[in-house]
């Protein structure tokens, strides 16, 4: 059953509604007495340019709506936080200068984006668990993975470990962030899991699929599900800063991949180049700056002096079992320009 | 005057992009010599700011002709924080849609606009006063205010230097703690925002009074001499004082009061109209006497949003 969870009136003939499915389990109703029922919910479109979710709460609402008598719980999907700036390929809110993930809890005194917020927390507030689907941005691509702040580690860890995800990345405080869905749910006793997997714009179809897998193992978990469900592979798991490593570009330039992502790279391995198409140059050569595993990669070629190119787990950080899976999979390159093979027009 | 470059970033396809700094009074910027800096355009659209930057550059370098600025007080003034947004026309950086104003204070190991904080902040930090001229996040006509987010050090009394009609004291919300105003306090500035007129246009009257009350804080802490008009006597303002008014209806905002227009309870200061069939649907009363300090530029009013900040 669909619900209107905010509804703002916009200045033409339209509202601006954002909305769930609610999904029960057989036998259940909207009239029914639903006290004593788990809830769990999945939510993703905070950011417009973000759509990975999309598969994922696709996936998911099918699967439950084809076997509500294995599903013993409720669970809500909100497919889109933000409903304009996915209309409109726009990471914010269009007209509004802030991101709407720094604007929670809201404030239903405030403007359209604010009280939108306070509405969203209000509806997912003693949800058994809140799983938040983000997908990178417009510029790098990322594995599976969630995001969880320090101050809630103990908790959710092991929840995140039932995800199915590739990497669980334990981050520390940061002020700004306590202005996200996740903390402000954390923070009040929602237990909330932020995903990032893939990239802005795009659908990856293989990681969709991997973490909808994910949503049921864990559901099984909490004894919402009794379908079903895969052994949730085993994570890489980061807690210390210095696991991991940024990789910048120090020059502006388009950057050209070498190495594939997700790949197991030893250090001073070169993942890509930072070339000048003008003057023909290579300007930099990005090598990995330590022996690990690529679990951020850019994607979008043209970088700024600054642009994040991608991030490296340490291997030193890595379980040995997991290292070992990577370590036998090695390096994948991308293959290089042949230009025999062009003139005997048998490029593949 | 000396013109000064502060520092600049490279581009692949563009010229190297170029922050220069006017410098007032000392020759360098050295340790003590940092007395005040002002700096505008951080986004793209800041267009009266730049302006009243580029103003009080003028009218320092008369003043410092006329042997009216203290050698050994140093006032850098930087009109274009950010030439890259300015000259593409958009509000936040190019090609990446960032707010420098939310990178502070930078990491100059970090992405492109952390590198652009954190160079603009190694210029900045030191300084005894710093004085922002900067944009709201609502489009729309401010009087000018000086505003200053409330961490606690209690300078909010030496803003009455300015002249200005209010001094708005703000508590930080969490993204507020990335902004240049913020981390110069926290680095020892004492830190002032001023806001004022709107960002469709250059609003002259708005500049003059702006580069007006620079110059009356500059002279009241001793860095210049300038006697002109001084202003008004500013009152100071906290989030209890500002009641906002907004809508309950959607639909073109035809307002007909204006920033500054002191108004009594229950006068009419807008009406909402139909987008369809042109008829009022609402109208928007003074909840209370007092004096407009802000309203949104936008035509369309959306339902429950702020439109107006009227002080009490
Ligand atoms: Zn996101």
């Amino acid at each position: 059953m669909i619900k209107n969870v905010v509804t703002l009136s916009f200045p033409v003939e339209e509202k601006l509604c954002i909305r769930k499915q609610r999904i029960l389990p057989a036998g259940y109703n909207k009239e029914s007495d639903l006290s004593g029922l788990r809830r769990f919910s999945v939510v993703t479109g905070t950011h417009g340019d973000e759509l990975e979710g999309q598969y994922v709460c696709y996936e998911v609402s099918r699967i439950l709506q084809e076997n509500t008598d294995k599903l013993k719980g409720i669970v809500d999907i909100y497919p889109a936080l933000n409903p304009l700036g996915i209309d409109s390929l726009e990471r914010g809110i269009p007209g509004f200068d802030l991101d709407m993930n720094r604007i929670f809890p809201g404030n239903s005194h405030g403007s359209m984006a604010e009280h939108a917020a306070a509405s969203i927390v209000e509806d997912l507030s003693g949800s058994d668990m809140v799983i938040d689907i983000h997908s990178s941005n417009l510029y790098l691509t990322e594995i599976p993975q969630a995001r969880i702040s320090e101050v809630f580690q103990n908790e959710l860890i092991p929840y995140a470990k039932h995800l199915n995800i590739d990497f669980i990345w334990v981050h520390s405080a940061s002020t700004v962030l306590e202005a996200t869905l996740a903390h402000s749910l954390n923070s009040t006793g929602t237990p909330t899991i932020v995903v990032e997997m893939g990239i802005g714009l795009r659908l990856t179809q293989a990681y969709g699929r991997q973490l909808t897998q994910g949503i049921f193992s864990l559901m099984k978990y909490m004894g919402i599900w009794d379908g079903e469900a895969v052994i949730p592979r085993k994570p890489l798991i980061s807690t210390e800063t210095d696991d991991v490593e940024f990789l910048n570009a120090p020059v502006s330039g388009v950057f050209i991949q070498h190495m594939e992502h997700n790949s197991f790279v030893n250090k001073g391995d070169v993942i890509g180049i930072i070339a000048d198409p003008l003057r023909g140059e290579c300007l930099h050569k990005v090598k990995a700056p330590c022996t690990g595993v690529i679990f951020t990669l850019r994607d979008f070629p043209m970088v700024d002096e600054g642009s994040l190119i991608g991030r490296m787990l340490r291997a030193e950080a890595i379980d040995e079992d997991v290292l070992d899976a990577y370590r036998r999979r090695g390096a994948r390159q991308v293959s290089s320009l042949d230009l025999a093979r062009y003139r005997g027009g048998e490029e593949e | 005057m000396k013109k000064i470059l502060l520092f600049s970033k490279d581009s692949l396809y563009r010229e190297n992009m170029k922050v220069y700094g006017y410098l007032f009074g000392t020759d360098t910027l050295e340790e003590g010599k940092k007395t005040i800096a002002v700096v505008s355009g951080m986004r793209g659209n800041e267009f009266t700011q730049i302006y009243e930057a580029s103003q009080l550059v003028k009218r320092l370098k008369i003043l410092e002709e006329q042997g009216r600025v203290r050698r050994d007080k140093g006032i850098l003034v930087v009109p274009a924080v950010n030439p890259y947004s300015i000259n593409s026309e958009k509000r936040f950086w190019p090609s990446d849609n960032t707010d420098i104003n939310r990178m502070f204070p930078g990491y100059d190991l970090g992405e492109t606009t952390q590198r652009v904080a954190a160079s603009l902040f190694n210029v900045l930090d030191g300084f005894e006063y710093g004085i922002h001229l900067t944009s709201h996040y609502i489009s729309g006509n401010f009087v000018p205010h000086v505003s200053i987010q409330d961490t606690g050090r209690d300078y909010a009394e030496s803003a009455k230097a300015f002249g200005l009609a209010y001094i708005r004291l703000r508590r930080p919300s969490h993204y507020d703690t990335t902004t240049l105003n913020y981390n110069w306090q926290i680095w020892n500035t004492r830190a002032y925002s001023i806001y004022g007129g709107d960002d469709k246009a250059v609003d002259r009257e708005v500049s003059e009074r702006v580069v007006s009350a620079i110059l009356n804080f500059m002279n009241a802490n001793g860095m210049i001499e300038f006697d002109h008009h001084r202003g008004f006597i500013s009152s100071l303002i906290t989030e209890d004082d500002i009641c906002v008014i907004k809508s309950s209806h959607a639909g073109f905002f035809d307002c007909s009061a204006r920033a500054g227009d002191y108004v009594r309870k229950g006068m009419r200061l807008a009406r909402i109209i139909d987008t369809g069939s042109g008829e009022v649907i609402s109208e928007i009363k003074a909840p209370e006497d007092g004096t407009i300090l802000f309203i949104q530029s936008n035509p369309l009013a959306f339902a429950d949003s702020q439109l107006m900040l009227l002080v009490r």
